[in-house]
């Protein structure tokens, strides 16, 4: 059996990856420093700028310069709505898996859609 | 030279595909291999540093012999297959072709990746030191980086490199301790040495080369804690660079 291949997008996301994206789908564009006082853990501020580039790389969010009174600072805003965002992981699981297991994934999944009408 | 443009068919002649010239690449790649196992011997700077230029040109001497032998070629010149003559005009070609790259081309490389700096305060900051200092820095340029990452050339437009990643995640005081620790840097002319490092790596002896962590970065950190009086901000920094 072929070994199924996930992208980078619905890889799951790390908890604290996950606690990023709720600040900044709560909250819009922001700066590392903001993202990080947002958080409000003790998370140093190297951490969440890595994992931030990190999500750039999966391109999860998306990224601008700005320039400021204290230099040039990324802004960080997220790519997708959570909505969005849920639904793509979602499409794209669902498609690996029917491409892997064929019709079993399809009759699988249309039976626990009738389950569930019912 | 004697350049004699009407006679159109020496450059059908060229042996520089015989096994006489096959012998004198492959001296040429022995020299290049000599000249690695005396870098690896040489800890002074500028030693190193020649020994490097001298690596790479007999590395790439060559490919300068082939491009010189056809142009000669091309044009009926004298030096046309004539070996003490090629050596001559191949040699400086090599030498000129490694350091234009080291010095011209891998700068401009970045300036051209990279916008300048308009924050004033950092503008200031370098005005005043380098001035300080009797150096000439052209600007502070931007990389689109998100790690932290600073560097610095001293070559026809010197100039410093900051990514944005260090405005997000080093304050002020650790900015201001990087910009002076770059200075240096410039000050003692260290990215000749640098570079010359990093052009090592178009060699495939790269590895025998064996670069340690050079004594010009504790030179450079102690310049920034002698300017801003404490260690606190240069060892900070430098956790922070380690982090990513």
């Amino acid at each position: 059996m072929q070994k199924i291949k996930f992208g980078k997008k619905s890889g799951v996301l790390s908890p604290l990856e996950n606690d990023i994206m709720r600040v900044l789908w709560k909250s819009g564009d922001m700066r590392v420093r903001e993202v990080q006082k947002k958080l409000g853990k003790n998370v140093p501020l190297t951490s969440v700028a890595v994992l931030l580039d990190r999500l750039h790389c999966k391109k999860i969010v998306s990224r601008k310069v700005s320039t400021g009174q204290g230099g040039n600072h990324y802004i960080y805003s997220p790519s997708l709505t959570q909505e969005n965002f849920q639904k793509s992981i979602v499409e794209e699981t669902v498609d690996k898996l029917i491409d892997a297991f064929g019709p079993a994934a399809v009759s699988y999944f249309d039976e626990r859609f009738r389950t569930k009408k019912r | 030279m004697v350049v004699n443009f009407s006679s159109p068919t020496c450059f059908a002649e060229s042996t520089i595909a015989s096994p006489d010239m096959f012998l004198i690449y492959a001296l040429f790649l022995s020299l290049a291999f000599i000249s690695v196992i005396a870098i690896r011997k040489t800890s002074m700077s500028k030693a190193r540093i020649g020994l490097i230029y001298l690596h790479l040109a007999f590395l790439f001497m060559p490919l300068a012999f082939l491009s010189t032998n056809t142009a000669c070629g091309l044009m009926c010149s004298s030096c046309h297959n004539n070996m003490p003559l090629l050596f001559l005009y191949s040699l400086p070609i090599a030498v000129l072709g490694a350091a234009f790259f080291g010095f011209v081309g891998i700068p401009a490389f970045y300036a051209m990746s990279s916008k300048r700096i308009k924050t004033r305060w950092i503008n200031d900051f370098v005005k005043k030191h380098s001035e300080l200092m009797s150096i000439k820095v052209r600007d502070v340029r931007l990389l689109n980086k998100a790690s932290p990452v600073a560097f610095s050339f001293r070559s026809l437009r010197s100039g410093i490199f900051l990514s944005v990643g260090m405005f997000d995640v080093l304050n002020k005081k650790e900015i201001e301790a990087v910009l002076l620790h770059e200075l240096a840097h410039i000050k003692r002319m260290s990215s000749v040495g640098k570079v010359s490092q990093k052009l090592m790596l178009f060699s495939p002896f790269y590895k025998i080369a064996s670069f340690g962590h050079s004594r010009e970065e504790e030179i450079a950190d102690e310049f920034a804690i002698q300017a801003q009086g404490t260690s606190m901000h240069i060892k900070n920094a430098r956790k922070k660079f380690d982090a990513f």
